[in-house]
């Protein structure tokens, strides 16, 4: 059962596992949702379906259903347009695209095998290379392919590489593409290119550095979105369902770390990378729940690292999701533990390496802080992580909530008198980059544990350069 | 003199013609790469045959725990009883994707199941 606004959803899940036809009975969006708050509410909703899904239960399979055909997707290599003018033919084309929910909206540039051509210059990697499948619909990405989107987006050949690296991360297996490209919950990406790379391609890392009016950072990420549309077959409300859409969709949140203010190490670094390597980091963010906090920057008001991070530990810490909201088989969002992007301006992240912080050792910090002591929990939320404990270790439940393996052991040690409870599941959970300019702010952004594959966090290496003298 | 007017009355009749039927236009064409990733099928699926009589059957009703779903289905349970007294209704809940041990479990303990995602 489904409702109405999730049946071109539904029906396209279905064909993607190989039951294109299952039987479906749709009630209405507009009462379901409104009326689930109780039964007497939700009763007429019910009473209306009882009918079609006792049908659907037993009525005989017709031939069609019984043997199911494979959807077929046609595939034309190359598409023709013809008009009277150069400026038609790109007009036309761009209503074809956008109709054929090949675009995003915006206006495309031609992928002629020309220009394709002359992106694939980018690479030394070979066109027919496949480097994964592409949630929902998994479709295959070719560097071939992707380079057909970057031309679309308006990249250049040097930045195809990122754009690759990019694109590896969200195709990795480990990587959940599938939740933040579908889920109602409107979530985000943020891309992120470390290493000397950054610089060659001219990408911004200081004032402005998540907006517009950089060629480099605004069209990887929209190199991303239509590899994301084309390769994964993904479109608003038909199969990505983000009910308010997504913030900076066209582009997502892609920028450089600010490496050459930043008082520490490079974030790639930390993750064993050379300070030479060029790297990005793919990463999904909230937008609405779990968005921007700001903690304190800027131009107007003053402020000290010290109260900053005080501000950042009093947040973490008031959120005890981890603890007492876990039931099994709920689905609660705001049971799933977090996942922390710590975007410090560099002001801050200097102030904070002059009180003795490294990058790890203020993960550490965090973790430590935010953790609750044993004698501080309420039986209900002593009860709730015992739960949550349990329930990983059987399986069965939701991958949002599950404490991973690695993890149990250090979970029940401190689950007694004397002990200390984190809330986030380790410190490698809160990553700290250093981002924006001079002055600067600094926030967080959260994310829950990804539900559906292992990780919501990928860093790849850049590499097959061939126009720039890193990522090679 | 008629002969001078005869050719100048041919020239007026070309020039009009040509004037009538527009300039003439170039066409452009513009070849473009399909943007679009190969799908490979998966291999397809039947469902399984129905159930024609639900008298006295083991139905199983699956949700995926998005709240306010539980007080639907506490309604359809209900008018399935009503409608089939001797049936026996089976809840479950998990995970969107039951993984196959869930899946195992549904296929052994009902004969029928009914999948309810809750959006």
């Amino acid at each position: 059962m489904v409702t109405d606004n999730f049946g071109h959803d539904a029906r396209s899940a279905a064909e993607d596992s190989g039951m294109p036809t299952l039987r479906m009975v749709k009630v209405p969006a507009q009462e379901f949702y409104k009326r689930r708050i109780s039964k007497e509410e939700i009763k007429p909703v019910a009473l209306e379906s009882i009918n079609g899904l006792i049908d659907a239960l037993t009525r005989p399979l017709t031939t069609q259903e019984a043997n199911p055909k494979p959807k077929k997707v046609e595939m034309s290599k190359a598409i023709r347009i013809t008009a009277e003018s150069y400026e038609l033919a790109v007009e036309k084309f761009n209503q074809s695209f956008l109709d054929n929910h090949w675009g995003d909206g915006l206006p495309l540039i031609p992928p002629t095998q020309k220009r394709v051509k002359w992106m694939l210059a980018g690479t030394g990697r070979s066109p027919h290379e496949v480097i994964g499948t592409v949630a929902p619909k998994n479709g295959t990405a070719t560097i071939e392919k992707i380079a057909i989107n970057a031309v679309m987006a308006g990249a250049k050949p040097e930045y195809l590489p990122v754009i690759i690296a990019a694109m590896e991360g969200l195709t990795d297996k480990n990587f959940d593409l599938l939740h933040v490209a579908t889920s109602s919950g409107s979530f985000n990406l943020l891309i992120m290119v470390n290493g000397p790379i950054a610089k060659e391609i001219k990408m911004n890392s200081g004032i402005g550095f998540l907006g517009h009016g950089w060629r480099a950072n605004n069209t990887i990420g929209r190199a991303v979105r239509l590899s994301l549309v084309n390769l994964g077959y993904l479109w608003p409300a038909e199969n990505d369902m983000a009910l308010i859409g997504r913030p900076s969709s066209h582009t997502f949140y892609t920028f450089a770390e600010n490496e050459e203010n930043s008082p520490w190490e490079p974030y790639h670094v930390s993750f064993g990378y050379k300070k030479e390597n060029s790297c990005v980091t793919v990463s999904t963010v909230g937008s609405y729940e779990g968005g921007m906090t700001i903690y304190g920057g800027g131009a107007v008001a003053p402020w000290t690292a010290k109260s900053i991070l005080e501000k950042m530990i009093k947040d973490m810490k008031n959120d005890r999701r981890i603890f007492g909201l876990f039931k099994r088989g709920v689905a609660n969002p705001a049971a799933h533990p977090r996942k922390y992007i710590m975007m410090l301006h560099p002001e801050c992240a200097i102030e904070l390496q002059r009180l003795g912080y490294t990058r790890e050792s203020l993960q550490k910090h965090f973790y430590e802080s935010t953790s609750v002591p044993y004698e501080d929990l309420s039986q209900e939320e002593i009860k709730g992580i015992q739960e949550r404990i349990e329930a990983s270790i059987a399986g069965g439940i939701i991958l949002a909530d599950v404490i991973p393996q690695s993890r149990i052991p250090v979970f029940k040690e401190v689950l007694k008198p004397g002990g200390k409870v984190p809330v986030v599941i380790s410190p490698e959970e809160i990553h700290i980059i250093v981002g924006g300019g001079i002055p600067g702010y600094t926030f967080s952004i959260s994310y829950i544990k990804a539900p559906y594959a292992p990780t919501s966090h990928q860093t790849k290496l850049i590499r097959g350069a061939t126009l720039t003298k890193a990522g090679r | 003199m008629r002969k001078g007017m005869n050719w100048l009355l041919i020239g007026v009749s070309l020039l009009l013609t040509l004037c009538w039927a527009g300039p003439v236009l170039a066409e452009v064409t513009l070849e473009v790469l399909s943007p679009r990733g190969e799908i490979v099928a998966p291999p397809t699926l039947s469902p399984s045959p129905r159930v024609v009589d639900l008298t006295g059957k083991k139905i199983g009703i699956y949700w995926n725990g998005k709240q306010g779903g539980n007080n639907f289905w506490d309604v359809v349970e209900e008018l399935l009883k009503e409608k089939l007294p001797t049936s026996r209704i089976l809840r479950f809940r998990g995970p969107f994707d039951l993984g196959e041990r869930l899946a195992g479990t549904l296929a052994k303990e009902c004969d029928l199941f009914i999948y309810g995602v809750g959006d």
